[in-house]
C-alpha cells in the first residue's frame, strides 16, 4: 500500500455516510490503496446515521489510520450539509489540501484515480475541476462523458458526477452544495453554480472511477421526481436558462450552422455569422471532425445544419440586409429532413417576396440554387451510402432526394440582387463536397465500433434543441445580443399604407436615438421595398408561415373585436423564436401577434403597442387593433397612440396613464428642407387668377370618402369654380372600392411614391383635400401642411389635433363634408390672401413637428426601462 | 499524528492532571467552553472531529464544571449524540484522583471493545458464508465448463477485425515501441493477432508484446516472440484465461529489438488519436490491423493451435489445443467423389460421408504443429439409417505447395487404428505419435464403410473437437 501520510497533504477526500454502513469498507478500502505520492487526508463525515455499525467503521479506520483519515461525526441534514460539512473541515483545518475529491459511500476507486485526476487539474489552470466516465458496476453500464466540456449541455444534463475532483478555489469562491435539494440531483445544481461563476470542468477518459448502480437508489428517487427537480433548477439558475444565454453558448460551444463557403475552400461554425466567435476551418479539418463526430457522437461534433454556398452570396445576403432571415428559414425548411435550396431572381415591381416550393427537385429548379442546405442526418446517410446515385441525380433536372426550394424575389437593378446574380455552381459545389468526403480515409473507420463505452453525452451534436425547447422546438432565429439596442417593427403587410410610413418614419426617429430597427412582416411573403425603406432598416424579415394569419377564426370577441384564433391558441413558437433576441417590439397593426406579447414580457423583452386609429364594421361600430390592444393590455409595456386624442381614449378605456405614450405623427417621409422650401416659394409666385390648385391623393375606398369626393368634384364643375383637380391613388382594398365615379375617373392619376414625386406633388397643390369617415391622425394632412397646402379635411379622428378651422386649415363637421368642403373651395378660389394665411399657419405649425423629436418621450421611456431591467 | 480517544477538560486542569498516573492512555482536549484545542499542539480542533473520539471529560475543581458542561452540550448539539459523561475527581488526591480517571476510560474503553468484538465476530461469521457460497460458485462454475468443453461450445469467438490495408504499413526499427489501444472492452478478450510479415531468413530479434488496461495500468500478460517464430503472415497472442468481467479498455504494447525491420500490417487510419497507433509516442494516423478474439469472462478456454502464450505461463511438458472452428473450416476434401463431405459449420464438425466402396478422405492443412504427441477426435454417425462406419486420423507431411490434394487409397504412414461406430452411435479415436512431431503436419481424417462394397447412404460421419498434445519445447522428455 502507498504510504498517502503527510503533514501537508494535497489532496482530500469526502466521504459522506448515512445508511451505507456495509459497503463503506470498499470505499474507504479503494482510497487507501490509491497511488499518490503527494498524501491525501480521507475525511469520513457521519451524517448522523443511526446505524452503530457505521460509526464503528469509520472509528476503528480513523483509529487504525491515524495520519490519513479524520472522522467528523454530525447530526444528520442530508447528503448536501455532510458534503458541506467535510468541504468546511478542509478550508479551515487543511489548508496544504490543493483539491477535494467527493467519494460516495458505496463507490470505489481504481489504485491511480486520484493521480490521474490531480495531474489534469494541475496540467491546466484554466479547468476548475476534473470529471470523470461513468463506469458502472452492479448493474453494468460504461459511458462517455468525453469531449469539450459544455456549459450549453450542462444546462440539459448533468454530465459531471459528484465523484469529480475539484480545485479548492471554488469552495473558497463560496460555492457549496445546496441543502434543499435533498431528493437528488445536488451535484447539477452544484456544477451550474460553480459554471455560473465562471468556473469549468474537464473529462479525463481513465479516470479509474467506479459507480455502483443498482435498480433502487438515491438516483433512482431523483429520476422519478424529475419534472419537480427541473423546474426547481430552472428557477434557481434562471439567467443560464434565458434564451439569449443559451444562445451566447449555442455560439461559443455549438453552433449549429456549418457554412461551406465553396470559393474560399473553407467552413464557418456559426449561430450568427456576425457575431465575434465563428470559427473558421479547412476543407481538411472540417472532414476530419464530422467523421469524428460519426464514429464518436457523444464526444465530438459539427454542426447539424450544414449549408453550401460561396461567400459572394453570404456578403450579397449580408448586404441585403437578409442573411439571418434566409439562414432561419434554410434551417427551417431542412428541419424536415428536406434539401432547402436558396434561389434568388430580381424583379422590376420593386418588391421583397419569399416562398417555398416543394418537390423542386422535380423541375430543376434546384440547380439554380445559390445556396443549399441539409441536415447532418441526411448529409451523413449521404456520406456513408454504398452508391452516390442518389445524392449525383441532383445535377440532373429530376433529382432524386427530396428538395424544397426557398425562392427570394428581390427589385432588380439594386445592389441586393446585383450581387446575387450570377450563374450558380452551386449544386456542383455540393456533390464536389461530398465526393471528397466520401473519398476521405476517415470514412472506414466509421463503419466500426471504438471502444466500448456507450455515448453519455447523448445531446452532442443536437444542441441547438436545447435552445429550442424554449420555443415549442421551433427553430430560433439565429442573432446574438450585441450590445446594441435592438427593436423590432412588426407588421402585417408593407404596402406603403399609412400604417407602414408610421413604422418607417418612427424607426428612423428611433435609430437617430442610437436604437436599431429591424422589420419583421408577419402575414405577406409578398412585400413593396424601397431603398428608403432598406437604409432604415437594419433588417427585413419576413416569416413566411402560412399558419399565421392576423385576423379570423377566434372563437370569442372582446368588445365585439374578434380575438384571432392564432392569438389564442396558435403555434408561437417560430414567432417567439424569431424575436426574443430583440430589445423591444413595437406592434403595427399586427392583429393576431398581440398573442405572443406577454411571452415576450416574459423572455424580456420591451413590448409597445402602436395604435393609429379603430377600423369601422360596415354598420359603423369601432373594432380593431385598438380594442384587441385593450384584450391583452396587460401584455404591453406600453401603448404608442399616433395622436393625443387615442392617448385619451386609451386612457378611458382603462389602460394606465403611465403606460401610455403617444408619439404624435410626423409627414410620412422625409425630404430635403430645401426642396421644401423651393416649393413653398413657387407656390408664393403664381397668379391669383391662376385656378386653384386642389389635389387629393390616397386609397380611393369608402373610409375615405370617396363618394363625398365625387359630389365636391361635381358641384364644382356646376358652379364652374376656378379649381383645377388632381387626384392620385388606387383601391388597395379592392372589396371596399366603389366603382370609380366618372368624376374622378375623369382626372385619375396612378399614385407615387417616392418622397420627391410627392414633394412634386404637395408643391403644386394649393389645397388638399381628406373627407374621410374615420382615420387616425393622417399622414397626409401632415405632409400636405409641411409643403405649405392648405388642409380641408372632415373633422374624425385626431384630424382637429393639427388642423385648426380658420387656423391652420379648414376643419368640417362630417356631416357638412360635401357642402362645407364646396364653400371652402368656392372661398379660398376667390381669396388667396386667406389662402396665403392659412398656409404659413400649417408651415409654422410643421417647423417643429419632426420624427426624431416625437419619439423623444418614448426613448427615454425604453432607456429608463432597460436601466431598471438591467438593475 | 495520533489519533487516539480523547478526554474533555479546562486548561486550568490539565495541568494538575498531568500528574495522574495512566494519563497517557489517551489524548487530552483543552476546552474553555466553546473552542476545542490539542493539549500536545496548538491547533484548533473541529468540534465534530473530536465529538468522534471523545470519551468523556474530566472535571478537577468546580470552575471548571461550568466550561466543561458548556463544551460537551456543544459536542452533542453538532453531533447528534448523547451527552458524553464527566468524570468528575473535583477534590479528590492526586492518587485517587488519577485511578478514578482511569476506572472512568476503562469503563469507556471496556464498552467500545466489547461492541468491536461482537462485530469482529459478526463479520467473522458473515465471511464464512461468503467463502462458502464462493466455493459452491467455483464448484458450479468448475461443472459450466466441464458441460461446454464436453458439448463442443467453447471456442474462442472472433469479434472483430481490422484487415491490413495494402497501401501502408508500419515498419518497426530496433528499440522502437508501439502502442494500440484496442478498440473493443477488455470484458471476455482472449487473443489479439497482429499482421506481421515473414523476416528475413538468418534474422534475430525479440518482439515483446504487453496487454494492459489503460483504467488500472494493470499488465495482464506478456509474450516473448523471437525472430525465428516469426514466419508471418500473422501473430496470435494467447490468453490462457480470458479477462474478466470487469470492463476496461486494452492496450497492446509492442517492442521490437532486432536485426532487421519487423514489418506490421496497419489497417485504416483514423482521426481520433486515441485510436491511433503510438508509434514510440507519436501518433500515427493508422490502427494496427489485427484480429480479435473473445470468451466467456474470466473462464479458461481450449488454446488455438497456433497461438503464443504469455511468457509467464507455467506450462506444464503438454500443452492441450483444440483446432477451432476457423482452422476446420478450411478443410480440403481429398475424394471429391464423395460430394457430400464437407465442414457442418453449425457443428463445427467436419462430416466425411464414406464411399460405398473405397476410403472418403478430408485434409487439415498444417492443421497439426510441430511437437505435437497426440491427436484426438469426437467421432458420430450421426443418422440411424447409416451402415456401420469405421473412423480413422492420419498424418501427411505439409507441402508448401498448393496443388490439389488427392487421397491415393493408401492409409498415411502415422495413421490410427479403425474405430467403428454403429448407426446414430458417438465415440473417440486417438493417434498417437511415437515421437513428437519434427514439422507441421497436415491432418487427414478418413471413413469407410465396415462393409464393403456397400449402401454408404445417410453416411453421416462427423469428427469434432479435433484436440492436440504438444510437447512444450525444452521440456525434459525422460520418461
Amino acid at each position: 500500500m502507498h504510504d498517502l501520510a503527510a503533514s501537508q497533504p494535497k489532496l482530500a477526500i469526502i466521504i459522506p455516510i448515512f445508511k451505507h454502513s456495509g459497503l463503506l469498507a470498499e470505499a474507504i478500502e479503494s482510497v487507501l490503496r490509491q497511488r499518490f505520492s503527494d498524501g491525501i487526508r480521507l475525511i469520513l463525515v457521519n451524517d448522523g446515521c443511526p446505524f452503530a455499525e457505521t460509526h464503528d467503521v469509520c472509528r476503528d479506520y480513523a483509529l487504525a489510520y491515524p495520519e490519513i483519515i479524520t472522522y467528523l461525526r454530525k447530526a444528520n441534514g442530508g447528503l448536501s450539509d455532510a458534503r458541506n460539512c467535510g468541504i468546511r473541515h478542509v478550508l479551515e483545518y487543511i489548508p496544504s489540501a490543493e483539491a477535494i475529491y467527493l467519494l460516495d459511500a458505496d463507490n470505489r476507486l481504481r489504485p491511480d484515480a486520484m493521480a490521474r485526476a490531480k495531474s489534469a487539474l494541475d496540467a491546466d489552470p484554466a479547468v476548475d475541476w476534473i470529471y470523470p466516465n461513468i463506469d458502472m458496476f452492479g448493474l453494468n453500464w460504461a459511458g462517455d462523458y468525453g469531449g469539450t466540456y459544455s456549459l450549453l449541455i450542462h444546462s440539459a444534463m448533468n454530465i459531471c458526477e459528484a465523484g469529480s475532483l475539484i480545485h479548492r478555489r471554488v469552495f473558497e469562491a463560496g460555492v457549496f452544495f445546496d441543502t434543499s435539494f435533498k431528493m437528488g440531483w445536488e451535484d447539477w445544481d452544484f456544477f451550474l453554480g460553480a459554471a455560473r461563476q465562471e468556473f469549468r470542468g474537464k473529462n479525463i477518459e481513465n479516470f479509474g472511477f467506479l459507480y455502483r448502480k443498482r435498480p433502487e437508489s438515491m438516483l433512482a428517487d431523483s429520476e422519478r421526481e424529475t419534472g419537480a427537480l427541473q423546474g426547481a433548477m430552472e428557477q434557481k439558475h434562471k439567467p443560464l436558462f434565458k434564451p439569449k444565454s443559451l444562445l451566447q453558448l449555442e455560439q461559443a460551444e455549438a453552433p449549429r450552422y456549418a457554412i461551406h463557403l465553396t470559393d474560399e475552400q473553407n467552413v464557418l461554425h456559426c449561430v450568427d455569422p456576425v457575431a465575434p466567435g465563428t470559427r473558421r476551418l479547412s476543407f481538411a479539418e472540417f472532414d476530419k471532425e464530422f467523421w469524428s463526430s460519426l464514429i464518436a457522437p457523444g464526444r465530438y461534433r459539427t454542426p447539424p445544419i450544414n449549408i453550401f454556398m460561396t461567400r459572394a452570396v453570404m456578403d450579397g445576403l449580408t448586404r441585403a440586409k437578409l442573411l439571418h432571415n434566409i439562414l432561419w428559414k434554410l434551417e427551417t425548411i431542412s428541419d424536415r429532413n428536406q434539401i432547402a435550396a436558396l434561389t434568388v431572381e430580381g424583379n422590376r415591381t420593386g418588391r421583397l417576396a419569399l416562398s417555398t416550393q416543394t418537390d423542386a427537385g422535380r423541375s430543376g429548379m434546384h440547380r439554380q440554387a445559390l445556396a443549399v442546405a441539409l441536415p447532418k442526418q441526411l448529409f451523413a446517410n449521404v456520406l456513408q451510402d454504398q452508391r452516390s446515385d442518389w445524392i449525383d441525380s441532383m445535377a440532373q433536372t429530376m433529382a432524386m432526394p427530396p428538395i424544397t426550394a426557398l425562392q427570394l424575389s428581390l427589385p432588380e437593378g439594386t445592389i441586393l440582387s446585383t450581387a446575387l446574380r450570377q450563374s450558380s455552381s452551386t449544386i456542383y459545389d455540393l456533390l464536389s463536397g461530398v465526393h471528397r468526403m466520401r473519398a476521405s480515409p476517415w470514412r472506414t473507420p466509421a463503419q466500426v465500433r471504438w471502444g466500448h463505452r456507450a455515448a453519455g453525452i447523448t445531446h452532442r451534436g443536437q444542441e441547438h434543441i436545447l435552445v429550442r425547447q424554449r420555443f415549442q422546438n421551433a427553430p430560433v432565429f439565429p442573432r446574438l445580443e450585441d450590445g446594441q439596442r435592438h427593436i423590432g417593427f412588426l407588421l402585417p403587410l408593407v404596402e406603403f399604407g399609412g400604417v407602414e410610413k408610421v413604422a418607417l418614419q418612427m424607426a428612423r426617429g428611433l435609430r437617430a436615438h442610437g436604437w436599431v430597427p429591424h422589420a419583421f412582416v408577419l402575414e405577406t411573403q409578398n412585400i413593396a421595398l424601397t431603398e428608403d425603406w432598406q437604409d432604415v432598416f437594419a433588417s427585413t424579415n419576413l416569416l413566411a408561415d402560412s399558419s399565421f394569419s392576423t385576423w379570423g377564426g377566434g372563437a370569442q370577441d372582446y368588445l365585439g373585436t374578434n380575438v384571432p384564433q392564432w392569438a389564442a391558441g396558435g403555434q408561437h413558437g417560430a414567432v417567439l423564436g424569431m424575436l426574443h433576441w430583440l430589445d423591444a417590439v413595437v406592434n403595427f397593426h399586427g392583429g393576431a401577434i398581440t398573442g405572443v406579447m406577454g411571452q415576450l414580457r416574459r423572455l424580456g423583452v420591451k413590448t409597445l403597442d402602436s395604435l393609429h386609429l379603430s377600423d369601422m364594421t360596415p354598420m359603423g361600430q369601432p373594432v380593431g387593433n385598438t380594442y384587441l390592444g385593450l384584450a391583452y393590455e396587460h401584455a404591453f409595456d406600453y401603448f404608442v397612440p399616433c395622436s393625443h386624442q387615442l392617448g385619451n381614449w386609451l386612457q378611458g378605456m382603462g389602460v394606465p396613464h403611465d403606460k401610455i405614450v403617444p408619439v404624435q405623427n410626423a409627414p410620412g417621409f422625409e425630404i430635403a428642407p430645401e426642396i421644401t422650401a423651393e416649393g413653398i416659394a413657387a407656390r408664393k409666385t403664381r397668379d391669383s387668377s391662376e385656378p386653384l390648385r386642389v389635389l387629393y391623393l390616397g386609397r380611393l375606398d369608402r373610409q375615405k370618402g370617396l363618394d363625398r369626393l365625387a359630389r365636391v368634384i361635381a358641384r364644382a364643375q356646376s358652379e364652374r369654380l376656378n379649381i383645377t383637380w388632381r387626384l392620385l391613388g388606387k383601391a388597395v382594398m379592392a372589396h371596399d372600392a366603389p366603382s370609380l365615379p366618372p368624376e374622378i375617373a375623369a382626372v385619375l392619376e396612378p399614385p407615387v411614391a417616392t418622397p420627391e414625386d410627392l414633394a412634386e406633388v404637395y408643391a403644386w397643390a394649393d389645397v388638399v383635400v381628406l373627407l374621410s369617415r374615420y382615420e387616425g391622425l393622417p399622414l397626409t394632412v401632415l405632409e400636405a401642411m409641411r409643403a405649405g397646402a392648405v388642409m380641408i379635411a372632415t373633422d374624425v379622428g385626431a384630424t382637429s389635433e393639427m388642423v385648426q378651422d380658420g387656423v391652420t386649415g379648414v376643419l368640417l363637421p362630417e356631416a357638412q363634408a360635401v357642402p362645407g368642403a364646396v364653400a371652402a373651395l368656392r372661398r379660398l378660389s376667390r381669396d388667396r390672401a386667406a389662402l396665403r394665411r392659412l398656409s404659413e399657419a400649417g408651415i409654422e405649425v410643421m417647423q417643429s413637428r419632426t420624427w426624431a423629436g416625437n419619439v423623444e418621450e418614448l426613448v427615454a421611456r425604453l432607456s429608463g426601462s432597460s436601466q431598471e431591467k438591467s438593475l | 499524528m495520533t489519533a487516539r480517544f480523547t478526554i474533555l477538560a479546562t486548561e486550568a486542569d490539565l495541568a494538575g492532571i498531568g500528574g495522574f498516573p495512566g494519563q497517557r492512555s489517551v489524548d487530552f482536549v483543552v476546552t474553555d467552553g466553546s473552542g476545542f484545542m490539542s493539549a500536545d499542539m496548538p491547533s484548533a480542533l473541529n468540534p465534530l472531529d473530536v465529538a468522534a473520539r471523545c470519551l468523556g471529560a474530566v472535571v478537577a475543581h468546580a470552575d471548571s464544571q461550568g466550561p466543561v458542561e458548556q463544551a460537551l452540550k456543544v459536542l452533542s448539539e453538532a453531533s447528534g449524540l448523547d451527552m458524553l459523561p464527566i468524570a468528575d475527581v473535583t477534590d479528590m488526591p492526586t492518587a485517587e484522583a488519577g485511578a478514578a480517571l482511569a476506572q472512568f476510560i476503562a469503563e469507556q474503553l471496556n464498552a467500545i471493545t466489547i461492541r468491536q468484538a461482537r462485530r469482529i465476530v459478526d463479520l467473522s461469521s458473515a465471511l464464512k458464508s461468503v467463502r462458502s457460497v464462493h466455493e459452491e460458485t467455483l464448484s458450479a462454475f468448475k461443472k459450466i465448463e466441464a458441460f461446454v468443453s464436453g458439448n463442443n461450445l467453447c471456442s474462442r469467438t472472433q469479434s472483430l477485425t481490422l484487415a491490413p490495408t495494402a497501401s501502408v504499413s508500419l515498419k518497426l526499427r530496433a528499440g522502437q515501441q508501439v502502442v494500440q489501444r484496442l478498440p473493443v472492452s477488455s470484458e471476455g478478450l482472449s487473443d489479439i493477432e497482429i499482421y506481421c510479415a515473414a523476416l528475413p531468413k538468418r534474422s534475430s530479434g525479440i518482439l515483446t508484446a504487453v496487454l494492459r488496461t489503460l483504467e488500472d495500468d494493470v499488465e495482464h500478460a506478456s509474450w516473448i516472440v523471437s525472430a525465428e517464430e516469426i514466419s508471418g503472415p500473422t501473430l496470435r497472442f494467447c490468453l490462457p484465461v480470458a479477462l474478466s468481467s470487469d470492463i476496461r479498455s486494452p492496450v497492446l504494447e509492442l517492442g521490437w529489438d532486432g536485426s532487421t525491420v519487423l514489418p506490421l500490417g496497419y489497417a485504416m487510419a483514423h482521426p481520433d488519436e486515441r485510436f491511433q497507433a503510438q508509434l514510440d509516442g507519436m501518433p500515427a494516423v493508422n490502427v494496427l490491423a489485427m484480429r480479435l478474439w473473445t470468451y466467456l469472462p474470466g473462464s479458461m478456454a481450449p488454446l488455438p493451435v497456433d497461438g503464443i502464450l504469455p511468457a509467464s505461463t507455467n506450462e506444464t511438458d503438454l500443452r492441450k489445443c483444440v483446432l477451432d472452428s476457423a482452422l476446420l473450416a478450411t478443410v480440403v476434401n481429398m475424394t471429391p467423389e464423395s460430394a457430400a463431405s464437407e465442414y457442418v459449420a453449425d457443428r463445427a464438425a467436419i462430416q466425411v460421408h464414406p464411399l460405398p466402396e473405397d476410403i472418403s478422405a478430408m485434409c487439415i492443412r498444417r492443421g497439426i504443429p510441430k511437437g505435437a504427441v497426440q491427436v484426438s477426435a469426437n467421432i458420430h454417425t450421426a443418422s440411424d439409417q447409416a451402415q456401420n462406419i469405421e473412423y480413422a486420423l492420419g498424418l501427411l507431411p505439409s507441402s508448401e505447395t498448393a496443388k490439389p490434394l488427392t487421397f491415393d487409397q493408401t492409409l498415411p504412414e502415422q495413421s490410427s487404428d479403425w474405430v467403428l461406430l454403429t448407426p446414430d452411435s458417438k465415440g473417440e479415436v486417438h493417434l498417437f505419435m511415437q515421437e513428437p512431431l519434427a514439422d507441421v503436419h497436415d491432418l487427414v481424417l478418413m471413413t469407410r464403410l465396415a462393409k464393403r462394397p456397400g449402401d454408404a447412404a445417410y453416411g453421416w460421419a462427423r469428427f469434432d473437437n479435433i484436440r492436440i498434445q504438444i510437447l512444450a519445447p525444452e521440456a525434459d522428455h525422460d520418461a
